[in-house]
Formats: structure tokens, C-alpha cells, sequence
């Protein structure tokens, strides 16, 4: 198991699309190889359709939805945070 | 020379002028006019050129300044690229620092990104764009604008899809979800949506169309004899709504 702290790829990469796809990146390549994934949340204020689409999204179009219920968590995340990845990823799936 | 009528004064220029009149400043400025404003209306005048130091952005070569009394204002922004997200950031920083200590500002950011990011994906503005944030204390409202002179919601809609006809249709085309011109890779088609998320009332207008978004839904005008020269984003936040932040240790999806 991976956990991966997401504020510190936002920090590395002022450009959400980059931050993104190095988000992408890490994530495909746990799941690759039947790893599961802890996204830990702390510091991370927002999260923008332009990063969601480049990371969740793409795994989705490459994996299905499924696959991130079964292989991603998260912790230290916000409510409305929570809200927000379920919603957008069941607009996305739809 | 820009005059403004003795009737307008500081009270009613709201961020939706000043955005737009930030936007027309920067086209005649880009065209190699030389910008001045009349000083017959003295409390106007004192706002705009010495409160907002609106000068500061052309002949100061600068993309932000602070307000130097409206403590309220978040003031004038230029929209570049490599700025677009230090902006939201700023933004609830700023407003968690002074008013909202506690609260989940996340919506506001979104909707800030989102916007900005549309600027430099759908707008090809050229670098005229601007916002700027209103802070209603006693109201606790919040308002924000922004503006672009690029080529609009609907060109940009009707070169994907050219069957719409009326500008408002298009408009309300692009505000639903999964609605995308396309235009790059990172584009899905949920900004729109994410911009009017937070908004307890919205006004966009682009070309010929006026969208007004209320509680009741979204309503079109179409405007017959004017047609803004790009996109205009108006909103309205009421900040009693926005929850206190909740951190859940953990969560599955």
C-alpha cells in the first residue's frame, strides 16, 4: 500500500494539468501492480475539474470507476471535498 | 478620454463595471491609444485612480495591486497564465484570514480556477482579462466578476456545435455538465457548472446572450443591439451558507 501526499505534488507544480498528470502518473502505476492507494488530503484546499479531469478521470477512462472504488482511499480530507470526488465522478461515469 | 455622467459614483459601480471597464482600458491601451480620465467627477475619480489605482496597471506595468482604503476590495487582477492559480489561492487566503476563519471556502476557489482556466482555454483574450472581488460585510455577500475580450461562450460553442442559433441557447449549452467545445485534452466539459456552484445569483454575459442564474433557475435575455466582445462572469455568494470545515480522517469512495 501507497500513500501519497497529495499537497506535496500541488506544491511541486503550480500548473494544475501538470500537477495533475504527476498525480496520474503515480496512481496508474500503483494499480498497475495491484497496489492500493492512500491519498492523504492534508493542506489541500481545492479541487478544480482541470486537475480531477487529468488524473481521476483518466484512470477512469483506462480502468473504469470500479477500479478506483477498490483500489483508492483518502484521509485527512474535507467534507465537502468528499462530496466533491463523489459527485464529480459520478457526473464523470455518467 | 474616459467621462462618467455626474449620476454614477462609487456606490454604484459594481465589479462587473470595473472588470469590464478594466477590459476596455487594456483593448485601447493594446490599440495604442492613451488612456486619461476626466476628473469632473471628483468622487469617481479618487475611487478609481487613486483607491483601485487603476493606473498602476498600465503605466505601472503591474497585474495586481491592493485597494489603498477599500479594505473590502480584493482589488483589479490581470489574468495571466502563470498566475491563474495563484489567484484562487490568494483569494481564500485572504478572505479565511480576515472574515472567515473556520469555513470551508473550497467552493470559491473552484470557482475561481475554473473560470481563469476557461480565460486561457475558450476565450483567446490576449491577455485582456481581468476580476475583481467585492466583500459585502454587513450583508455578508460576496461578489465577484470576471471579464475577458475574447471571442465569447458562444462563438466558441457554435464553432463545435453550429446548429445553435441564439447565443443564450449556446450559453446554456455550456453550463450543463459533460457540455465541452473540446478544446484541449484537460477540458471535460464540468467548468462551467463549477463556477456557478457557489453562486446564490449569476449573470453571464457573452455576445449577444445574458444568462441570469437565480434560485429559481437560469433565465435568457437576449440582446438585441449590443454584443459583449467576449465573456462577462458575474456572482453572488451569501457567505452565511458556506459550512465550517470538517476533516474526516477517513473515507472511501
Amino acid at each position: 500500500m501507497a500513500t501519497i501526499f497529495l499537497n506535496d505534488i500541488l506544491k511541486q507544480n503550480s500548473d494544475l494539468t501538470i500537477a495533475g498528470t504527476m498525480f496520474y502518473d503515480i496512481i496508474k502505476k500503483e494499480i498497475s501492480n495491484g497496489q492500493k492507494v492512500v491519498v492523504d488530503m492534508e493542506s489541500v484546499t481545492s479541487l478544480p475539474s482541470i486537475f480531477l479531469n487529468v488524473s481521476f478521470g483518466k484512470i477512469i477512462d483506462e480502468f473504469g470507476l470500479n477500479t478506483i472504488r477498490q483500489h483508492i482511499s483518502f484521509i485527512k480530507i474535507t467534507k465537502i471535498q468528499a462530496e466533491r470526488l463523489q459527485k464529480y465522478l459520478g457526473a464523470y461515469s455518467a | 478620454m474616459l467621462s462618467f455622467s455626474p449620476s454614477i459614483n462609487r456606490q454604484t459601480l459594481g465589479p462587473l463595471h470595473l472588470v469590464t471597464l478594466a477590459c476596455l482600458i487594456h483593448y485601447l491601451d493594446s490599440k495604442g491609444y492613451i488612456v486619461s480620465m476626466d476628473t469632473s467627477n471628483t468622487d469617481l475619480y479618487e475611487y478609481i485612480f487613486n483607491d483601485l489605482d487603476f493606473a498602476a496597471y498600465w503605466s505601472g506595468g503591474k497585474n495586481h495591486v491592493n485597494a489603498n482604503s477599500s479594505a473590502n476590495i480584493f482589488n483589479l487582477w490581470r489574468i495571466i497564465e502563470s498566475e491563474k492559480d495563484l489567484y484562487a489561492k490568494n483569494v481564500e487566503e485572504y478572505f479565511k484570514r480576515k472574515y472567515f476563519k473556520n469555513k470551508d471556502l473550497s467552493a470559491i476557489s473552484v470557482s475561481l480556477v475554473e473560470a481563469f482556466y476557461n480565460v486561457f482555454d475558450h476565450a483567446h483574450a490576449n491577455g485582456n482579462a481581468f476580476s475583481i472581488i467585492f466583500y459585502n460585510e454587513e450583508k455578508q455577500e460576496l461578489s465577484y466578476a470576471v471579464a475577458d475580450f475574447g471571442i465569447g461562450i458562444p462563438t466558441s460553442v457554435k464553432r463545435f456545435i453550429p446548429s445553435f442559433k441564439q447565443d443564450t441557447d449556446a450559453i446554456i449549452w455550456a453550463l450543463k455538465d459533460n457540455a465541452t467545445v473540446k478544446s484541449t485534452s484537460r477540458n471535460k466539459g464540468f467548468g462551467m457548472s463549477n463556477i456557478l456552484s457557489a453562486a446564490s445569483q449569476a449573470r453571464i454575459i457573452s455576445n449577444h446572450g445574458l444568462i441570469h442564474k437565480t434560485e429559481n433557475g437560469l433565465k435568457p435575455y437576449h440582446i438585441n443591439n449590443f454584443s459583449f466582445p467576449g465573456t462577462l462572469i458575474y456572482l453572488t455568494v451569501n457567505m452565511t451558507e458556506f459550512e465550517d470545515e470538517e476533516v474526516l480522517e477517513s473515507f472511501n469512495l
